[in-house]
Protein backbone atom coordinates (compact mmCIF):
# COMPACT_ATOMS: atom_id res chain seq x y z
CA UNK A 1 0.00 0.00 0.00
CA UNK A 2 1.33 3.45 -0.93
CA UNK A 3 1.38 6.11 1.74
CA UNK A 4 0.51 9.79 1.87
CA UNK A 5 2.70 11.17 4.63
CA UNK A 6 1.50 13.84 7.02
CA UNK A 7 4.00 16.68 7.20
CA UNK A 8 4.07 19.96 9.08
CA UNK A 9 5.15 22.07 6.14
CA UNK A 10 3.52 25.00 4.36
CA UNK A 11 1.84 24.71 0.98
CA UNK A 12 4.54 26.92 -0.51
CA UNK A 13 7.31 24.66 0.77
CA UNK A 14 5.55 21.57 -0.56
CA UNK A 15 5.39 23.13 -4.02
CA UNK A 16 9.18 23.49 -4.11
CA UNK A 17 10.47 20.71 -6.31
CA UNK A 18 13.71 20.50 -4.32
CA UNK A 19 12.19 21.46 -0.98
CA UNK A 20 13.80 19.66 1.99
CA UNK A 21 10.51 17.94 2.82
CA UNK A 22 10.72 15.80 -0.31
CA UNK A 23 14.18 14.45 0.43
CA UNK A 24 13.11 12.92 3.74
CA UNK A 25 10.08 11.08 2.34
CA UNK A 26 10.61 7.61 0.93
CA UNK A 27 10.05 7.34 -2.77
CA UNK A 28 7.83 4.61 -4.09
CA UNK A 29 8.46 3.04 -7.49
CA UNK A 30 5.57 2.59 -9.85
CA UNK A 31 5.96 0.43 -12.95
CA UNK A 32 4.35 1.71 -16.13
CA UNK A 33 3.37 -0.16 -19.26
CA UNK A 34 1.73 0.76 -22.59
CA UNK A 35 -1.98 1.46 -22.21
CA UNK A 36 -4.18 -1.39 -23.52
CA UNK A 37 -5.57 0.53 -26.49
CA UNK A 38 -7.42 -2.55 -27.80
CA UNK A 39 -9.87 -2.05 -24.91
CA UNK A 40 -11.08 1.20 -26.46
CA UNK A 41 -11.14 0.09 -30.10
CA UNK A 42 -14.84 1.00 -30.34
CA UNK A 43 -13.98 4.62 -29.66
CA UNK A 44 -10.82 4.75 -31.78
CA UNK A 45 -10.17 1.74 -34.00
CA UNK A 46 -7.25 3.62 -35.50
CA UNK A 47 -5.56 4.16 -32.14
CA UNK A 48 -6.11 0.48 -31.36
CA UNK A 49 -3.52 -0.25 -34.08
CA UNK A 50 -0.82 1.57 -32.10
CA UNK A 51 2.03 -0.64 -30.94
CA UNK A 52 4.73 1.91 -30.13
CA UNK A 53 3.09 4.07 -27.47
CA UNK A 54 3.81 4.14 -23.75
CA UNK A 55 7.59 4.25 -23.88
CA UNK A 56 8.20 5.33 -20.26
CA UNK A 57 8.76 2.26 -18.07
CA UNK A 58 8.27 3.65 -14.60
CA UNK A 59 8.19 6.60 -12.26
CA UNK A 60 8.95 7.29 -8.63
CA UNK A 61 6.33 8.95 -6.46
CA UNK A 62 6.37 10.77 -3.15
CA UNK A 63 3.13 11.93 -1.58
CA UNK A 64 2.41 14.20 1.37
CA UNK A 65 -0.36 16.26 2.94
CA UNK A 66 -0.30 18.97 5.58
CA UNK A 67 -3.95 18.80 6.58
CA UNK A 68 -4.86 21.34 3.89
CA UNK A 69 -3.41 20.19 0.58
CA UNK A 70 -2.54 16.87 -1.02
CA UNK A 71 0.82 16.91 -2.80
CA UNK A 72 2.06 14.37 -5.32
CA UNK A 73 5.66 14.58 -6.54
CA UNK A 74 6.51 12.28 -9.41
CA UNK A 75 9.69 11.93 -11.43
CA UNK A 76 10.70 9.80 -14.37
CA UNK A 77 13.59 9.47 -16.78
CA UNK A 78 13.12 11.26 -20.07
CA UNK A 79 16.23 12.24 -22.01
CA UNK A 80 14.26 14.46 -24.43
CA UNK A 81 12.56 17.53 -23.08
CA UNK A 82 9.49 18.07 -25.26
CA UNK A 83 7.88 21.20 -23.92
CA UNK A 84 7.00 22.90 -27.20
CA UNK A 85 5.17 21.81 -30.35
CA UNK A 86 8.00 22.49 -32.80
CA UNK A 87 6.17 21.17 -35.84
CA UNK A 88 2.74 19.83 -36.72
CA UNK A 89 3.87 16.25 -36.12
CA UNK A 90 5.38 16.90 -32.67
CA UNK A 91 3.85 16.33 -29.24
CA UNK A 92 4.71 17.49 -25.73
CA UNK A 93 5.49 15.47 -22.61
CA UNK A 94 2.70 15.11 -20.07
CA UNK A 95 1.72 13.26 -16.91
CA UNK A 96 -1.42 12.64 -14.92
CA UNK A 97 -2.54 11.36 -11.53
CA UNK A 98 -5.92 9.63 -11.60
CA UNK A 99 -8.39 9.09 -8.76
CA UNK A 100 -11.70 7.18 -8.84
CA UNK A 101 -14.90 9.04 -8.05
CA UNK A 102 -17.00 5.87 -8.25
CA UNK A 103 -16.39 2.59 -6.41
CA UNK A 104 -16.02 0.45 -9.52
CA UNK A 105 -14.17 2.87 -11.75
CA UNK A 106 -11.79 1.27 -14.24
CA UNK A 107 -8.71 3.39 -14.87
CA UNK A 108 -8.08 1.82 -18.29
CA UNK A 109 -11.42 3.06 -19.64
CA UNK A 110 -11.36 6.37 -17.73
CA UNK A 111 -14.32 5.15 -15.66
CA UNK A 112 -17.84 4.82 -17.03
CA UNK A 113 -21.13 6.68 -16.79
CA UNK A 114 -21.82 5.44 -13.26
CA UNK A 115 -18.21 5.50 -12.05
CA UNK A 116 -16.47 8.74 -13.01
CA UNK A 117 -12.76 9.39 -12.58
CA UNK A 118 -10.91 12.60 -11.72
CA UNK A 119 -7.45 13.29 -13.16
CA UNK A 120 -4.83 15.90 -12.46
CA UNK A 121 -3.26 16.47 -15.85
CA UNK A 122 -0.04 18.34 -16.56
CA UNK A 123 1.29 19.20 -20.02
CA UNK A 124 4.86 20.39 -20.45
CA UNK A 125 3.88 23.43 -22.53
CA UNK A 126 1.40 24.82 -20.00
CA UNK A 127 1.86 26.48 -16.64
CA UNK A 128 -1.65 25.66 -15.48
CA UNK A 129 -2.70 22.03 -15.17
CA UNK A 130 -6.13 20.66 -16.07
CA UNK A 131 -8.47 19.08 -13.56
CA UNK A 132 -10.15 16.42 -15.67
CA UNK A 133 -13.47 14.66 -15.15
CA UNK A 134 -14.32 11.60 -17.25
CA UNK A 135 -17.21 9.16 -17.46
CA UNK A 136 -15.70 6.64 -19.80
CA UNK A 137 -13.26 6.79 -22.61
CA UNK A 138 -13.77 9.75 -24.99
CA UNK A 139 -15.82 11.74 -22.45
CA UNK A 140 -13.04 13.50 -20.54
CA UNK A 141 -13.53 17.21 -19.91
CA UNK A 142 -10.57 19.41 -19.17
CA UNK A 143 -11.42 21.96 -16.51
CA UNK A 144 -8.90 24.68 -15.60
CA UNK A 145 -6.81 23.77 -12.57
CA UNK A 146 -8.21 26.86 -10.85
CA UNK A 147 -11.63 25.18 -10.61
CA UNK A 148 -10.37 22.92 -7.84
CA UNK A 149 -7.30 24.87 -6.73
CA UNK A 150 -4.96 22.47 -8.52
CA UNK A 151 -1.49 23.86 -9.19
CA UNK A 152 1.67 22.29 -10.58
CA UNK A 153 5.41 22.86 -10.70
CA UNK A 154 7.62 21.04 -13.16
CA UNK A 155 11.27 20.95 -14.12
CA UNK A 156 13.35 18.94 -16.52
CA UNK A 157 16.94 18.36 -15.45
CA UNK A 158 19.61 15.70 -15.84
CA UNK A 159 17.48 13.69 -18.24
CA UNK A 160 14.42 13.49 -16.00
CA UNK A 161 11.16 15.28 -15.34
CA UNK A 162 10.11 16.20 -11.82
CA UNK A 163 6.50 17.31 -11.37
CA UNK A 164 4.72 18.35 -8.16
CA UNK A 165 0.91 18.52 -8.12
CA UNK A 166 -0.83 20.30 -5.24
CA UNK A 167 -4.57 20.52 -4.59
CA UNK A 168 -6.72 21.14 -1.49
CA UNK A 169 -7.74 17.92 0.27
CA UNK A 170 -11.32 19.17 0.30
CA UNK A 171 -11.88 21.37 -2.77
CA UNK A 172 -14.95 23.45 -3.48
CA UNK A 173 -18.07 21.49 -4.46
CA UNK A 174 -17.83 19.93 -7.89
CA UNK A 175 -16.76 16.63 -9.25
CA UNK A 176 -13.37 16.55 -7.54
CA UNK A 177 -11.93 13.79 -5.39
CA UNK A 178 -12.03 14.55 -1.65
CA UNK A 179 -9.40 13.18 0.71
CA UNK A 180 -9.71 12.66 4.48
CA UNK A 181 -6.69 12.22 6.74
CA UNK A 182 -6.80 8.76 8.27
CA UNK A 183 -8.81 7.30 5.40
CA UNK A 184 -7.74 5.32 2.36
CA UNK A 185 -7.88 6.26 -1.31
CA UNK A 186 -6.81 4.88 -4.65
CA UNK A 187 -4.56 6.27 -7.37
CA UNK A 188 -3.22 5.52 -10.84
CA UNK A 189 -0.53 7.25 -12.90
CA UNK A 190 0.05 7.97 -16.57
CA UNK A 191 2.99 9.44 -18.48
CA UNK A 192 3.07 10.64 -22.09
CA UNK A 193 6.42 10.80 -23.94
CA UNK A 194 6.01 13.58 -26.49
CA UNK A 195 8.95 12.40 -28.56
CA UNK A 196 7.16 9.06 -28.96
CA UNK A 197 3.95 10.77 -30.22
CA UNK A 198 2.17 9.69 -27.02
CA UNK A 199 -1.10 11.58 -26.56
CA UNK A 200 -4.63 10.91 -25.42
CA UNK A 201 -5.13 7.20 -24.90
CA UNK A 202 -1.63 6.42 -26.21
CA UNK A 203 0.31 6.60 -22.96
CA UNK A 204 2.19 4.59 -20.33
CA UNK A 205 -0.06 3.64 -17.40
CA UNK A 206 0.36 2.13 -13.96
CA UNK A 207 -2.43 -0.42 -14.37
CA UNK A 208 -5.22 -1.07 -11.86
CA UNK A 209 -5.78 1.51 -9.11
CA UNK A 210 -3.16 1.35 -6.33
CA UNK A 211 -4.28 1.60 -2.72
CA UNK A 212 -3.28 4.65 -0.72
CA UNK A 213 -3.15 5.16 3.04
CA UNK A 214 -3.58 8.79 4.10
CA UNK A 215 -1.81 9.55 7.40
CA UNK A 216 -4.12 11.10 10.00
CA UNK B 1 -20.38 0.83 -24.40
CA UNK B 2 -21.86 3.47 -22.17
CA UNK B 3 -25.30 4.82 -22.99
CA UNK B 4 -23.90 8.35 -22.88
CA UNK B 5 -21.24 7.73 -25.52
CA UNK B 6 -22.53 8.01 -29.11
CA UNK B 7 -21.60 5.22 -31.51
CA UNK B 8 -19.48 5.98 -34.56
CA UNK B 9 -22.48 5.05 -36.71
CA UNK B 10 -24.56 7.71 -34.95
CA UNK B 11 -21.82 10.29 -35.49
CA UNK B 12 -21.68 9.40 -39.20
CA UNK B 13 -25.41 9.47 -39.82
CA UNK B 14 -27.06 12.32 -41.74
CA UNK B 15 -30.43 13.01 -43.33
CA UNK B 16 -29.12 14.18 -46.72
CA UNK B 17 -25.73 14.55 -48.32
CA UNK B 18 -24.35 17.72 -49.85
CA UNK B 19 -21.83 17.15 -52.61
CA UNK B 20 -19.50 19.06 -54.90
CA UNK B 21 -18.71 18.17 -58.52
CA UNK B 22 -15.58 19.64 -60.15
CA UNK B 23 -15.06 19.48 -63.92
CA UNK B 24 -11.33 18.95 -64.44
CA UNK B 25 -11.68 19.74 -68.14
CA UNK B 26 -12.40 23.34 -67.22
CA UNK B 27 -10.14 23.89 -64.20
CA UNK B 28 -7.26 26.15 -65.23
CA UNK B 29 -5.45 26.18 -61.90
CA UNK B 30 -6.14 29.86 -61.23
CA UNK B 31 -6.39 29.29 -57.46
CA UNK B 32 -9.43 31.54 -57.07
CA UNK B 33 -11.05 28.77 -54.99
CA UNK B 34 -7.99 28.52 -52.70
CA UNK B 35 -7.82 32.29 -52.25
CA UNK B 36 -11.58 32.62 -51.66
CA UNK B 37 -11.32 30.01 -48.92
CA UNK B 38 -8.16 31.42 -47.37
CA UNK B 39 -9.61 34.91 -47.19
CA UNK B 40 -12.63 33.66 -45.28
CA UNK B 41 -11.34 30.88 -43.04
CA UNK B 42 -7.58 30.64 -42.60
CA UNK B 43 -6.17 34.07 -41.91
CA UNK B 44 -6.19 33.48 -38.15
CA UNK B 45 -3.02 32.99 -36.13
CA UNK B 46 -1.92 29.36 -36.39
CA UNK B 47 -3.67 28.78 -39.72
CA UNK B 48 -1.09 30.40 -42.01
CA UNK B 49 0.05 27.06 -43.43
CA UNK B 50 -3.46 25.73 -44.02
CA UNK B 51 -5.29 25.61 -47.33
CA UNK B 52 -8.68 24.03 -46.72
CA UNK B 53 -9.17 24.45 -50.48
CA UNK B 54 -6.19 23.92 -52.76
CA UNK B 55 -5.22 23.23 -56.36
CA UNK B 56 -2.15 21.19 -57.30
CA UNK B 57 -0.75 19.85 -60.54
CA UNK B 58 -1.33 16.17 -61.34
CA UNK B 59 0.76 14.10 -61.59
CA UNK B 60 2.81 15.68 -58.84
CA UNK B 61 3.51 15.56 -55.15
CA UNK B 62 0.19 17.33 -54.49
CA UNK B 63 -0.96 19.28 -51.50
CA UNK B 64 -0.08 18.59 -48.75
CA UNK B 65 3.19 17.18 -50.07
CA UNK B 66 3.01 13.46 -50.88
CA UNK B 67 -0.45 13.13 -49.32
CA UNK B 68 -1.15 10.00 -51.36
CA UNK B 69 1.77 8.24 -49.64
CA UNK B 70 0.71 9.00 -46.08
CA UNK B 71 -1.72 6.13 -45.49
CA UNK B 72 -5.02 6.39 -43.65
CA UNK B 73 -8.47 5.41 -44.88
CA UNK B 74 -9.54 1.77 -44.91
CA UNK B 75 -8.15 -1.43 -46.39
CA UNK B 76 -10.14 -3.71 -48.68
CA UNK B 77 -11.73 -5.39 -45.64
CA UNK B 78 -12.82 -2.07 -44.17
CA UNK B 79 -10.20 -2.03 -41.41
CA UNK B 80 -8.55 1.32 -40.65
CA UNK B 81 -5.08 1.82 -42.12
CA UNK B 82 -2.37 3.55 -40.11
CA UNK B 83 -1.38 6.96 -41.44
CA UNK B 84 1.19 9.71 -41.03
CA UNK B 85 0.99 13.27 -39.83
CA UNK B 86 1.82 16.20 -42.08
CA UNK B 87 4.50 18.76 -41.21
CA UNK B 88 4.48 22.54 -41.53
CA UNK B 89 6.51 22.30 -44.73
CA UNK B 90 4.27 19.51 -46.13
CA UNK B 91 1.34 21.86 -45.60
CA UNK B 92 2.97 24.49 -47.77
CA UNK B 93 4.90 26.41 -45.12
CA UNK B 94 4.21 30.13 -44.82
CA UNK B 95 7.11 32.06 -46.20
CA UNK B 96 8.09 35.28 -44.50
CA UNK B 97 10.07 37.94 -46.34
CA UNK B 98 12.88 40.20 -45.05
CA UNK B 99 10.99 43.37 -45.89
CA UNK B 100 12.68 45.46 -43.18
CA UNK B 101 16.14 44.39 -44.21
CA UNK B 102 15.65 44.80 -47.94
CA UNK B 103 13.13 47.59 -48.39
CA UNK B 104 13.15 50.07 -45.51
CA UNK B 105 14.67 53.48 -46.34
CA UNK B 106 17.52 53.05 -43.89
CA UNK B 107 18.37 49.52 -44.96
CA UNK B 108 21.91 48.85 -46.00
CA UNK B 109 22.20 48.20 -49.73
CA UNK B 110 22.76 44.87 -51.36
CA UNK B 111 20.16 42.83 -49.51
CA UNK B 112 17.68 41.12 -51.79
CA UNK B 113 14.13 40.32 -50.84
CA UNK B 114 14.27 36.66 -49.86
CA UNK B 115 11.67 34.20 -48.58
CA UNK B 116 12.30 32.38 -45.33
CA UNK B 117 10.68 29.18 -44.21
CA UNK B 118 8.58 29.28 -41.02
CA UNK B 119 10.96 26.55 -39.85
CA UNK B 120 13.97 28.81 -40.56
CA UNK B 121 16.32 28.99 -43.54
CA UNK B 122 15.55 29.08 -47.22
CA UNK B 123 12.39 27.27 -48.32
CA UNK B 124 12.89 23.73 -49.62
CA UNK B 125 9.28 23.11 -50.56
CA UNK B 126 6.09 25.09 -50.73
CA UNK B 127 2.56 25.27 -52.05
CA UNK B 128 2.53 24.47 -55.77
CA UNK B 129 6.29 23.87 -55.74
CA UNK B 130 5.96 21.51 -58.73
CA UNK B 131 3.28 23.50 -60.57
CA UNK B 132 2.78 22.54 -64.24
CA UNK B 133 5.66 20.04 -64.26
CA UNK B 134 3.44 17.01 -64.86
CA UNK B 135 4.77 13.98 -66.69
CA UNK B 136 5.35 12.53 -70.14
CA UNK B 137 7.95 13.08 -72.87
CA UNK B 138 7.91 15.64 -75.67
CA UNK B 139 5.85 15.87 -77.82
CA UNK B 140 3.30 14.34 -75.43
CA UNK B 141 3.76 15.87 -72.02
CA UNK B 142 0.65 16.05 -69.87
CA UNK B 143 -0.77 17.38 -66.66
CA UNK B 144 -4.08 18.46 -65.24
CA UNK B 145 -5.12 20.41 -62.18
CA UNK B 146 -6.54 18.80 -59.07
CA UNK B 147 -8.61 21.14 -56.90
CA UNK B 148 -9.27 19.61 -53.51
CA UNK B 149 -11.04 20.20 -50.23
CA UNK B 150 -12.46 17.97 -47.49
CA UNK B 151 -14.53 15.23 -49.12
CA UNK B 152 -17.12 15.19 -46.31
CA UNK B 153 -16.97 11.42 -46.64
CA UNK B 154 -19.97 9.20 -46.02
CA UNK B 155 -17.70 6.72 -44.24
CA UNK B 156 -15.46 9.39 -42.72
CA UNK B 157 -12.36 7.79 -41.17
CA UNK B 158 -11.69 10.94 -39.13
CA UNK B 159 -14.93 10.29 -37.21
CA UNK B 160 -13.79 6.74 -36.44
CA UNK B 161 -10.32 7.87 -35.44
CA UNK B 162 -11.21 10.68 -33.05
CA UNK B 163 -10.73 9.33 -29.55
CA UNK B 164 -12.81 12.19 -28.12
CA UNK B 165 -15.78 11.82 -30.48
CA UNK B 166 -15.26 15.44 -31.47
CA UNK B 167 -15.99 14.87 -35.16
CA UNK B 168 -19.47 14.29 -36.56
CA UNK B 169 -21.64 14.67 -39.61
CA UNK B 170 -24.31 17.36 -39.61
CA UNK B 171 -27.79 16.54 -40.89
CA UNK B 172 -26.76 17.91 -44.30
CA UNK B 173 -23.75 15.59 -44.49
CA UNK B 174 -21.07 18.21 -43.77
CA UNK B 175 -18.34 16.78 -41.49
CA UNK B 176 -17.23 19.17 -38.75
CA UNK B 177 -14.77 19.11 -35.84
CA UNK B 178 -16.20 20.39 -32.56
CA UNK B 179 -13.46 22.79 -31.49
CA UNK B 180 -14.54 22.54 -27.85
CA UNK B 181 -14.14 18.75 -27.83
CA UNK B 182 -10.96 18.58 -29.94
CA UNK B 183 -7.84 18.06 -27.83
CA UNK B 184 -5.37 18.15 -30.71
CA UNK B 185 -4.44 14.47 -30.55
CA UNK B 186 -4.35 14.42 -34.37
CA UNK B 187 -5.59 10.85 -34.90
CA UNK B 188 -7.98 12.36 -37.47
CA UNK B 189 -5.06 13.72 -39.48
CA UNK B 190 -3.44 10.29 -39.53
CA UNK B 191 -6.77 8.71 -40.49
CA UNK B 192 -7.64 11.05 -43.37
CA UNK B 193 -6.15 9.47 -46.51
CA UNK B 194 -6.65 12.80 -48.30
CA UNK B 195 -4.60 14.73 -45.66
CA UNK B 196 -7.33 17.37 -45.60
CA UNK B 197 -7.21 17.99 -41.84
CA UNK B 198 -4.70 20.49 -40.48
CA UNK B 199 -3.26 21.06 -37.03
CA UNK B 200 -3.35 24.57 -35.59
CA UNK B 201 -0.29 24.83 -33.31
CA UNK B 202 -1.63 27.99 -31.64
CA UNK B 203 -5.03 26.67 -30.54
CA UNK B 204 -3.60 23.11 -30.47
CA UNK B 205 -6.68 21.80 -32.24
CA UNK B 206 -7.30 20.23 -35.61
CA UNK B 207 -9.18 22.14 -38.29
CA UNK B 208 -10.58 21.45 -41.72
CA UNK B 209 -12.95 22.63 -44.44
CA UNK B 210 -16.42 23.20 -42.99
CA UNK B 211 -17.99 23.39 -46.48
CA UNK B 212 -18.80 27.02 -45.59
CA UNK B 213 -21.79 25.82 -43.56
CA UNK B 214 -22.68 29.32 -42.31
CA UNK B 215 -23.11 30.31 -45.98
CA UNK B 216 -24.86 27.08 -46.92
CA UNK B 217 -27.40 27.63 -44.13
CA UNK B 218 -28.21 30.96 -45.81
CA UNK B 219 -28.63 29.39 -49.26
CA UNK B 220 -25.18 30.54 -50.45
CA UNK B 221 -22.84 28.01 -52.08
CA UNK B 222 -19.43 27.40 -50.45
CA UNK B 223 -16.90 30.07 -51.42
CA UNK B 224 -14.62 27.72 -53.38
CA UNK B 225 -17.56 26.65 -55.54
CA UNK B 226 -19.27 30.01 -55.84
CA UNK B 227 -16.14 32.00 -56.67
CA UNK B 228 -14.83 29.61 -59.33
CA UNK B 229 -14.41 31.77 -62.43
CA UNK B 230 -14.27 28.79 -64.76
CA UNK B 231 -17.73 27.48 -63.82
CA UNK B 232 -16.10 24.16 -63.07
CA UNK B 233 -18.11 23.45 -59.93
CA UNK B 234 -21.58 22.25 -59.05
CA UNK B 235 -23.06 21.98 -55.56
CA UNK B 236 -26.21 20.57 -54.07
CA UNK B 237 -27.87 17.57 -52.49
CA UNK B 238 -27.04 14.25 -54.10
CA UNK B 239 -30.64 13.07 -53.69
CA UNK B 240 -32.12 16.16 -55.37
CA UNK B 241 -32.97 14.95 -58.90
CA UNK B 242 -33.00 18.54 -60.16
CA UNK B 243 -29.48 19.32 -58.95
CA UNK B 244 -26.50 19.21 -61.27
CA UNK B 245 -24.60 17.11 -58.77
CA UNK B 246 -27.31 14.46 -58.94
CA UNK B 247 -27.42 14.57 -62.72
CA UNK B 248 -23.63 14.37 -63.15
CA UNK B 249 -22.98 11.78 -60.43
CA UNK B 250 -26.09 9.60 -60.38
CA UNK B 251 -27.82 10.04 -63.75
CA UNK B 252 -24.95 10.49 -66.22
CA UNK B 253 -22.27 8.88 -64.03
CA UNK B 254 -19.56 11.12 -65.47
CA UNK B 255 -18.38 12.47 -62.10
CA UNK B 256 -16.31 10.03 -60.05
CA UNK B 257 -14.67 10.24 -56.62
CA UNK B 258 -10.94 10.59 -56.10
CA UNK B 259 -9.25 7.40 -54.85
CA UNK B 260 -12.40 5.37 -54.18
CA UNK B 261 -10.14 2.53 -53.05
CA UNK B 262 -9.51 4.44 -49.81
CA UNK B 263 -12.96 3.21 -48.77
CA UNK B 264 -14.23 6.50 -47.33
CA UNK B 265 -17.01 7.19 -49.88
CA UNK B 266 -16.00 10.78 -50.59
CA UNK B 267 -18.58 13.39 -51.60
CA UNK B 268 -16.43 15.53 -53.87
CA UNK B 269 -16.70 14.15 -57.41
CA UNK B 270 -14.60 14.91 -60.47
CA UNK B 271 -15.45 14.98 -64.15
CA UNK B 272 -12.19 13.42 -65.38
CA UNK B 273 -9.95 15.21 -67.89
CA UNK B 274 -10.60 14.14 -71.48
CA UNK B 275 -7.00 14.77 -72.45
CA UNK B 276 -5.60 16.41 -75.60
CA UNK B 277 -4.73 13.98 -78.38
CA UNK B 278 -1.18 12.70 -78.60
CA UNK B 279 1.28 12.96 -81.49
CA UNK B 280 2.98 9.99 -83.11
CA UNK B 281 6.67 9.82 -84.03
CA UNK B 282 5.97 11.63 -87.29
CA UNK B 283 4.33 14.52 -85.49
CA UNK B 284 0.84 13.54 -86.61
CA UNK B 285 -2.16 13.56 -84.27
CA UNK B 286 -3.40 10.16 -83.18
CA UNK B 287 -6.70 9.09 -81.66
CA UNK B 288 -5.08 8.33 -78.28
CA UNK B 289 -5.31 10.77 -75.39
CA UNK B 290 -2.09 12.11 -73.92
CA UNK B 291 -2.98 11.21 -70.36
CA UNK B 292 -2.54 7.44 -70.07
CA UNK B 293 -5.81 5.83 -68.99
CA UNK B 294 -3.82 3.89 -66.38
CA UNK B 295 -2.78 7.20 -64.81
CA UNK B 296 -6.40 8.32 -64.59
CA UNK B 297 -7.45 4.95 -63.17
CA UNK B 298 -4.83 5.36 -60.49
CA UNK B 299 -6.61 8.54 -59.36
CA UNK B 300 -10.26 7.74 -59.99
CA UNK B 301 -10.54 3.95 -60.08
CA UNK B 302 -11.97 1.81 -62.89
CA UNK B 303 -15.19 3.88 -63.17
CA UNK B 304 -13.18 6.58 -64.95
CA UNK B 305 -13.24 4.52 -68.19
CA UNK B 306 -17.00 4.56 -68.61
CA UNK B 307 -17.17 8.18 -67.45
CA UNK B 308 -14.71 9.20 -70.17
CA UNK B 309 -16.53 7.00 -72.69
CA UNK B 310 -19.81 8.81 -72.00
CA UNK B 311 -18.13 12.22 -72.19
CA UNK B 312 -16.50 11.47 -75.55
CA UNK B 313 -19.71 10.01 -76.95
CA UNK B 314 -21.83 12.99 -75.87
CA UNK B 315 -19.29 15.45 -77.21
CA UNK B 316 -19.40 13.71 -80.59
CA UNK B 317 -23.19 13.81 -80.50
CA UNK B 318 -23.02 17.55 -80.02
CA UNK B 319 -20.41 17.91 -82.75
CA UNK B 320 -22.91 16.24 -85.09
CA UNK B 321 -25.37 18.98 -84.19
CA UNK B 322 -27.56 16.76 -82.03
CA UNK B 323 -28.78 17.82 -78.58
CA UNK B 324 -26.92 16.60 -75.49
CA UNK B 325 -28.23 17.22 -71.98
CA UNK B 326 -24.82 16.31 -70.59
CA UNK B 327 -22.93 18.87 -72.69
CA UNK B 328 -25.50 21.51 -71.72
CA UNK B 329 -25.01 20.65 -68.07
CA UNK B 330 -21.24 20.93 -68.33
CA UNK B 331 -21.44 24.22 -70.24
CA UNK B 332 -23.84 25.79 -67.70
CA UNK B 333 -24.88 28.91 -69.57
CA UNK B 334 -26.14 30.46 -66.34
CA UNK B 335 -23.92 30.18 -63.28
CA UNK B 336 -26.97 29.67 -61.10
CA UNK B 337 -27.75 26.39 -62.89
CA UNK B 338 -24.85 24.80 -61.04
CA UNK B 339 -25.82 25.39 -57.43
CA UNK B 340 -29.39 24.08 -57.01
CA UNK B 341 -30.98 26.08 -54.16
CA UNK B 342 -27.65 27.58 -53.06
CA UNK B 343 -27.75 30.59 -55.38
CA UNK B 344 -28.17 33.52 -52.99
CA UNK B 345 -25.59 36.29 -53.24
CA UNK B 346 -22.99 36.29 -50.45
CA UNK B 347 -23.21 40.05 -49.96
Amino acid sequence: MMRIHRVAVSNAALLEIDGPVWSVLTSQSVALSPSPVAMVAAVSPLMALSTKHGKVKGLSARMAHNGVTLNVRISWEDPDKDDRIEDLDRFVDAAAVLFPLGEDANPFTMGDDRNPVNAWFWKADREEPFDVIARGYSTSQRRPGGASGLVVRAEHRQGAWVVVFQRPLRPAPGEFTHFEPGATARVAFAVWEGNNADRGGQKAVSGAFLDLKIDS
Amino acid sequence: MSATIPSKQQLKSCKRQLATVIDLNKCMGCQTCSVACKNIWTQREGTEHMRWASVATCPGSGYPRDWEKKGGGFDAEGRPRAGQLTTMVDCGDSFQFNHEEALSPGASGGRRLEPRSLQGGAPTWGYNWDEDQGKGEWPNPYFFYMPRKCNHCTNAPCIDACSRNAIFKREDGIVVIDQDRCAGHRHCIEACPYSMIFFNPVTQKSEKCIDCFPRVEQGIAPACNRQCVGRTRAYGYLDDPESQVHKLVRKWKVAVPLHPEYGTEPNVYYVPPMSPLSFDGEGKLTEAGRIPIAALERYFGPAVRSALGTLVEERKRRQRGEPSELMDLLISRRWSDRFAEFTREPV
